[in-house]
């Protein structure tokens, strides 16, 4: 019988895109799986913890409904672990299999875990990202999946194929960053008016890759087009090999975006 | 200087001694040892042949890194991720700094010096690929160069010269040899064919990619 093991620990510098404590998070930064917010009441969660942390851990496609989070999301509670240190990534503490290991979470001098086995259901209004205090890296995000469905299953699935799999939508969660920061003065934007700057991306995602003109004209006759692929959705293409297309086509339209509408809502 | 055109000759002679020499020969012993120096001398002569082919695509990505370090780093970042269609976390990646930095380089610059350069190779690479292997770079780099393998190209970058890169690109040399120019482990490193049941840290089985120690 050999012996194996899941990826090992990140230290805090890969493992955090983002951290409170650090710079703080811009609020325009997408939603993402491994967000941790505070002041979340978890019903039910057995030792309620003061800080009120817990993580997004669903994929994209699962808690987002387009651009939007989901109304309701589950989340798994954060939990500290040593108050007066920064766990190595080698510490035997990590080894518990349904620990997501998050050393240094406050940027604080702690470490922390979100704990698999506590997960609840939550309003998603009840995680602003104003109440957002840390964000993973892509690395980061990727090897929390990979616990996460070792946990549930005692499957540990390598994390190159993870990293492929969760590409595309990895992929239109940048562009959407992308999108938002062509707005002029995104970084003064209210939540209200992010969540409508992302809607607008959304619309734009689906859109069909061609245009319906040049889709009909494809066609055999009576407009109907020949190859369903034209019809492709942007958000659909990101999945296939005219990703480029997709991106291209997104970014070429920022400089036109209408920011005045938006921005006039208060 | 010897030029393509002298090699050609000297190429079109030897084939010429060559023959001569098989039609000298009669016994079956004899014949054998003079293929087998002439197969040696086209190894030869490939493999000065492919040094100076990869020394051109060398020479071709140095003149584009060369021109992309005139760029300021957000025009090199709109290249990469416009033209070339790269993820920020691939660039982030390729050029070792975090998603956030890069970001914070596109709004506004401050790249160091040491950054631009690693940028600006990026660069040099997309264009050489693009121009000679007429293909998209960034999607080029993330697909797997062997079944059973997780290895891409993208993992290569740093690794492998980046005019062997381009030369794989280019179908002047098959996956295997690259791997085994730029990562000799690789069979180790990046196995992806199959399952196994093993033993976990915390005791307890668990189904993991299949381990080749």
């Amino acid at each position: 019988m050999s012996e194996a093991s899941l990826e090992p620990v990140l230290g805090p510098a890969e493992l955090y895109d983002h951290r409170a404590g650090d710079e703080g998070i811009p609020l325009w930064v997408p939603y993402q799986q491994g967000d941790v917010f505070e002041g979340v009441t978890l019903q039910g969660a057995p030792q309620p913890q003061p800080e009120g942390l817990a993580m997004l851990f669903m994929h994209p496609c699962t808690m987002r409904r387009g651009a939007r989070l989901e109304e309701h999301v589950t989340v798994v509670q954060v939990r500290l672990l040593s108050k007066r240190r920064v766990l190595e990534p080698e510490h035997k503490e990590w080894s518990h299999f349904r620990r997501v290991p998050l050393p240094d979470l406050l940027a604080d001098n702690t470490s922390h875990y979100a704990d698999l086995m506590v997960i609840g259901t939550v309003a998603s209004a009840d995680l602003p990202r104003t109440r957002r205090i840390a964000q993973l890296s892509q690395e980061g995000r990727i090897r929390m999946v990979q616990r996460l469905v070792h946990h549930l299953t005692r499957f540990a699935p390598p994390t190159a194929r993870i990293e492929q799999a969760l590409a595309p939508v990895h992929r239109e969660l940048e562009l959407q960053q992308d999108w938002l920061e062509g707005v002029k003065d995104y970084e003064s934007l209210n939540e209200e008016q992010i969540l409508l700057v992302e809607g607008e991306f959304d619309q734009r995602m689906e859109e069909t890759l061609d245009a319906p003109e040049a889709a009909a004209l494809s066609g055999t006759g009576a407009g109907e087009p020949s190859d369903s692929a034209t019809l492709l959705t942007r958000r659909d293409a990101l999945r296939t090999d005219r990703r480029d297309e997709v991106v291209r086509a997104v970014l070429k339209e920022i400089p036109t975006h209408p920011a005045g509408a938006i921005l006039n809502v208060q | 200087m010897t030029t393509l055109l002298d090699r050609r000759a000297t190429s079109e002679s030897s084939a010429t001694v060559f023959q001569d020499a098989l039609r000298e020969e009669t016994s079956a012993q004899s014949i054998d040892v003079v293929w087998r120096q002439r197969r040696q001398a086209n190894r030869a002569e490939g493999r000065r042949l492919a040094a100076d082919h990869t020394g051109f695509y060398a020479a071709r990505i140095a003149a584009e890194t060369a021109a992309a370090k005139r760029l300021t780093i957000q025009d090199l970042l709109s290249e990469l991720v416009t033209e070339f269609g790269f993820a920020w976390a691939d660039i982030g990646r390729l050029v070792g700094v975090s998603v956030p930095a890069i970001r914070k380089w596109r709004r506004s610059g401050g790249a160091s010096p040491e950054r631009l350069a690693a940028a600006a190779s990026l660069v040099g690479l997309a264009r050489v690929l693009r121009d000679h292997a007429g293909l998209s770079p960034a999607a080029w780099m993330a697909i797997p160069l062997l079944d059973g393998f997780t290895v891409t190209p993208r993992d290569l970058v740093g690794r492998a010269l980046a005019e062997d890169l381009v030369d794989h690109a280019c179908g002047n040399t098959n996956a295997v040899e690259l791997l085994d120019r730029a990562a000799p482990e690789w069979r180790h490193e990046f196995d992806d064919r199959g399952f196994e049941v093993a033993l976990m840290e915390d005791g307890e089985l668990s189904l993991t990619q299949r381990s080749t120690s």
